[in-house]
């Protein structure tokens, strides 16, 4: 049963990657994103962390993809002019393939999952947050509040 | 049963879709797309990592990544506007000067 949705997540994330990079159109490429997004909450559903799995959709899914598909609107490209790919894809393509097929040979030693032990609750989560990792909470309140800043300043317009 | 092998390897598998998306497009928008690719499979194994070792410092780092790809995206895009505006283009062949 689990394999059978691992199985569905799997493919219909590969698939959409797929289609993120082969795609002519940019919002298809977008909209295929999300269903990465989607399919990867699915699968941090099957690894217990529902927690993640949720924040990945709200968050990721829900802000960063409509942040990315209003600057598509708003960039408005026409039709990629001539040929939308670069040169040297064979090449590009082999050497991708041999690396990941040396990545895929290394990590075969991982061993298999135990049954859950240790607490892995979102309580427990919220308890290693907030002590041990309060600084890098703290930090991550800094960096949105600057990066927001600094996109406002970067995007400015500069009429009068 | 699901080994956390399989996680992995479709981890590197969406990972290096990601790779070859960068290297092929011409498209600033669409290499932005395949760099948030590359980060969620980096997402996965951290989840997957978590889960072997029973640790939950694996789901925290994915709450920062997505936190950072966040702030990330937005500096991104604010500047791929800004581009936009000035060169009137978003393909990468076209913004061939450091001027202006």
């Amino acid at each position: 049963m689990e394999i059978a949705f691992f199985l569905l997540f799997a493919i219909c994330a590969v698939a959409a990657a797929l289609s993120v990079i082969l795609q002519k159109n940019i919002i298809y490429s977008a909209l295929s994103l999300i269903v990465v997004i989607g399919s990867m909450g699915g699968l941090f559903l099957l690894l217990n962390a529902a927690f993640i799995a949720v924040l990945q959709i709200v968050i990721y899914a829900g802000a960063i993809m409509a942040l990315f598909l209003f600057v598509i609107m708003m960039v408005d490209p026409q039709t990629e002019a001539g040929d939308g790919w670069r040169r040297q894809t064979k090449l590009v393509l082999l050497i991708v393939l041999l690396i990941a097929a040396g990545a895929v040979w290394a990590i075969r030693a991982v061993g298999s999952f135990q049954p859950i032990t240790h607490g892995m609750s979102v309580k427990d989560l919220a308890r290693l947050l907030f002590t041990g990792y309060l600084l890098p909470f703290e930090a991550i309140t800094i960096l949105i509040i600057s990066s927001v800043i600094g996109a406002l300043y970067i995007a400015r317009r500069e009429d009068a | 049963m699901i080994q956390p092998a399989y996680y992995l390897v479709l981890s590197l598998i969406l990972f290096f879709i990601g790779v070859f998306g960068i290297f092929i497009r011409k498209n600033l928008l669409v290499i932005f797309l395949c760099i948030e690719l590359m980060l969620n499979s980096a997402n996965l194994a951290f989840i997957t990592f978590s889960r072997f070792y029973q640790n939950l410092d694996g789901q925290l780092a994915a709450f920062f990544v997505i936190t950072v790809a966040a702030a990330e995206a937005t500096v991104g895009l604010a500047m791929i506007l800004l581009v936009n505006r000035t060169r009137k283009s978003v393909e990468i062949d076209q913004l061939t000067s450091m001027k202006g």
